[in-house]
């Protein structure tokens, strides 16, 4: 569910915290009355927060004993159904905790329960909402190629893999980093030399030659009929913004070019004043707008006439 | 000795032989004169190899991707009696770069206890694996060489890195796509020198440009050889070849030309994905080094001229050599040519006018051309000077190891390093008596001037251009050295004036 550097993080927050707390209580044992009532509050929420971390990263073990458990055969269809005839629960938990929140003696509790209010309300939206994002999912394999396109950490192979069950086919990942996670055992990694070359990309002639070249090498190691990803696709193209339709016209053409039959997915993140790749919107069939993988928060919207 | 390999290489020399015929003035002088000749011939040789391996510098690429493989690769660590704290760093460098690839071993051969306890406890806590030799049989290659029989088949891959040199994270994602060609026997991943306000420093960074922006990249895929450090070998190339060659101080080169012969081609991947801290910043640190490459170049003659190798790969490695030659010896020779011309030991019996007809127009040819090569690279004029003072600068130390290469000695010019300012000022002595030289040459040249006859002119002409060009050299090459000196250097400098 986390990242290995997420767990590694939350680890140094419950040391720090820890630490924090420690220092707090050496104060509170020779401090007078006022001063502990000062400190109570601080003391309080430090030992929370270090409990959330605690929690976060006990929950992340449970979850890997979980995922040992055979797999059973109910489909993904009858298990939301089946949620939903319980969503009562989550609408009894959403009650309880914006009680809760009202009846917080400080800022950080309200704003606490609130938080969990509001989760408990997207586990019950979500969940109206999940078949239709799947089945939206399912949509995707009637074109040939499409973009996926959300904030950076969203978790982009969960859709992937969801597309790769869809379509059945083999799928090749090209990388532009390599600390990127392995979804497949084919992988291609785009090196350095690529990128210097990128930088230099002034002009469409430069794009247009950097993007069929970077095709031609790519041709070599994927098959006909698999599945190719670029991922991020948005580190691929020319840092001009006029030249990136240029450069993904070029590659793509180069692709279909040289494969019969070949699926293109491109894995786009969005910047943080909310531009991405709306520039590659009429090169490919749909897009798949992320907002919340885990929450199956995603909308599938077909862009190509 | 291959009768190819051995015409090839006596080209220069011979076709020296056959100029001076037509040239010398006397017996006595006429040895003087084959070897003024042997500079031109060697320095002409080694700009048409130049300008052959060049031309596929030009098209040097490398691809854009590459396909993930998955070798198991043995990440090993040379070092003797370093600083534990820079050999910690790389150390932890080599594990990250080789994640769950591999194995990281430290072989350490330090002599002294307490480095020896630091590291070993070190590496035990840290998953790394301790190596530790008592005697120091074949030094580096030695180490490396008894660490390879030591693993068994449990790996395909082998890198090496020198205790200071750290690979970036990616090193071994680009590297190791490139051993799926079953013909690539190793990697070469150029050392990128960082910069340092030192001008020795900055010189020992534009005298490595040519070489490996244009050079190396020439020889990849075919003749690329390793440089020491930052090079991952196939096991069974390596097995194949007999392993490191222990018996020279350029293991490197030595077993780069045995893995050739055997048809096997070296990857040369031009990308900085090494960390190789500071370049030399000192004179005695420079010449020391520099002295050593030129001296394992040396060594490699006879290996070269016993050979199995194919003709463009031969020329590629007789060029290397040819280039010690040139820096050694032969400038000895060409900064003695216009002294003892002004001295009025007339060796060469040449008409000015054809010298200056057949000469200039190469002269400048070779000048474009190399400027045409360097285009788009950090080199510019202030490389190029800074290139040529430190080639003036080293050729004595070369020199000594060419002669102890003749008269087999070990240890040809030991220069102690920073700290020891009296032993450090040593090789620029030599230099000054030179300048001395050369100064009173060109003094005696302009007083040739009045009167001469219109050709005698041009004699005096050519001889002073050549004076003034070594003078020029020379000099910037002192005053960089003395200007890079530590403080305690420079004050001793002052002491002794």
């Amino acid at each position: 569910m986390i990242s290995s550097k997420l767990k590694e993080s939350v680890i140094r927050a419950e040391y720090i915290e820890q630490v924090a707390l420690n220092s707090l209580l050496e104060f509170y044992r020779i401090t007078n009355r006022e001063g502990r009532d000062y400190l109570e509050v601080e003391i309080f929420e430090t030992m929370i927060h270090r409990e959330i971390m605690k929690a976060i990263r006990r929950a992340e073990d449970e979850l890997e004993e979980i995922r040992k458990l055979p797999e059973g055969n109910l489909s993904f269809r009858d298990l939301i159904e089946s949620l939903k005839a319980r969503s009562d629960i989550e609408k009894t938990a959403e009650i309880l905790y914006q009680e809760q929140s009202s009846a917080a003696p400080t800022p950080f509790l309200r704003g606490l329960f609130e938080l969990i209010a509001q989760n408990e309300k997207l586990h019950s939206d979500t969940l109206n909402y999940a078949l239709t994002a799947r089945n939206s999912i399912a949509e995707l394999s009637k074109g040939s190629s499409c973009l996926i396109e959300g904030s950076s950490g969203s978790n982009f192979l969960r859709i992937l893999e969801l597309i790769t069950k869809d379509l059945k086919r083999k799928m090749f990942m090209v990388k532009t980093r390599e600390d990127l996670p392995s979804v497949s055992d084919n992988e291609i990694l785009i090196i350095p030399s690529y990128f210097i070359d990128r930088d230099n990309a002034k002009n469409r002639r430069d794009a247009v030659a950097l993007a069929t070249r970077l095709a031609v090498e790519v041709s070599e190691k994927v098959e006909d009929g698999s599945m190719v990803v670029f991922y991020y696709a948005n580190e691929l193209c020319p840092s001009h913004e006029e030249l990136v339709y240029d450069f993904w016209d070029s590659l793509i053409n180069t692709l279909r070019r040289n494969f019969k039959d070949l699926y293109v997915v491109l894995v786009c993140t969005t910047m943080l004043d909310g531009s991405g790749c709306v520039r590659v919107y009429p090169l490919v069939d749909y897009v798949v707008d992320v907002q919340d993988v885990y929450g199956l928060m995603y909308r599938v919207k077909k862009v190509s006439p | 000795m291959k009768v190819l390999n051995l015409t090839f290489f006596s080209l220069p020399f011979v076709t020296a032989f056959i100029i001076t015929y037509f040239t010398y003035t006397s017996l006595w002088t006429a040895w003087f004169d084959f070897l003024l000749w042997t500079s031109v011939t060697l320095g002409f040789f080694q700009f048409i190899t130049t300008f052959i391996q060049t031309k596929g510098a030009l098209n040097y690429s490398l691809p854009y991707a590459v396909k993930v493989s998955k070798f198991k690769v043995a990440g090993f660590v040379t070092a003797y009696n370093e600083n534990p704290e820079i050999v910690k760093k790389t150390l932890l460098s080599v594990k990250a770069a080789l994640g769950n690839r591999g194995t990281v071993f430290l072989l350490d051969d330090s002599t002294k206890p307490e480095i020896i306890r630091e590291l070993s406890e070190f590496c035990k806590s840290n998953g790394i694996v301790y190596f530790h030799r008592t005697e120091r049989r074949g030094f580096k290659a030695g180490a490396i060489n008894d660490a390879i029989k030591a693993l068994g088949d449990e790996y395909d891959l082998v890198a090496i890195f020198d205790a200071d040199q750290r690979p970036t994270k990616n090193f071994f994602d680009i590297v190791m796509p490139f051993f799926e060609d079953p013909r690539v026997a190793f990697v070469q991943v150029p050392q990128y020198y960082e910069k340092t306000k030192s001008l020795i420093g900055q010189g020992a960074r534009y005298q490595q440009e040519p070489f490996l922006r244009r050079i190396m990249r020439g020889r990849d895929l075919r003749s690329a050889f390793s440089l020491g450090s930052g090079t991952v070998y196939r096991i069974s190339a390596l097995k194949e070849v007999g392993m490191l060659e222990e018996n020279t101080v350029t293991e490197d080169v030595a077993t780069s030309v045995k893995i050739h012969e055997k048809g096997y081609i070296s990857k040369y991947v031009d990308l900085p994905l090494i960390w190789y801290g500071t370049p030399p910043t000192e004179v005695s640190a420079y010449i020391t080094q520099q002295s050593r490459w030129a001296l394992g170049g040396f060594q490699l003659i006879g290996t070269l001229l016993n050979s199995d190798l194919d003709f463009r790969t031969f020329m590629d490695y007789v060029s290397g050599v040819f280039y010690w030659l040139e820096v050694g010896p032969f400038t000895l020779v060409q900064i003695a040519a216009p002294i003892t011309f002004m001295f009025g030991i007339y060796f060469l019996k040449l008409s000015p006018m054809i010298y200056v007809s057949a000469y200039v127009p190469y002269f400048v040819f070779s000048f474009y051309y190399f400027y045409y090569l360097m285009r788009g690279t950090e080199y510019g004029l202030k490389g190029f000077i800074l290139h040529q003072a430190l080639e003036y600068i080293e050729f004595i130390g070369v020199t000594a190891s060419f002669f102890a290469w003749v008269l087999k000695r070990k240890v040809p010019f030991k220069v102690t390093a920073k700290g020891r300012s009296t032993r450090s000022m040593r090789p620029l002595i030599y230099h000054v008596i030179i300048l001395t030289l050369l100064v009173a040459s060109m003094v005696k040249g302009i007083l040739l001037i009045r009167g001469a006859s219109p050709l005698q002119l041009w004699s005096i002409g050519i001889n002073l251009f050549w004076a003034s060009w070594h003078y020029f050299f020379l000099i910037t090459g002192v005053y960089i050295s003395i200007a890079s000196m530590s403080e305690e250097e420079k004050s001793y400098l002052s002491f002794l004036s």
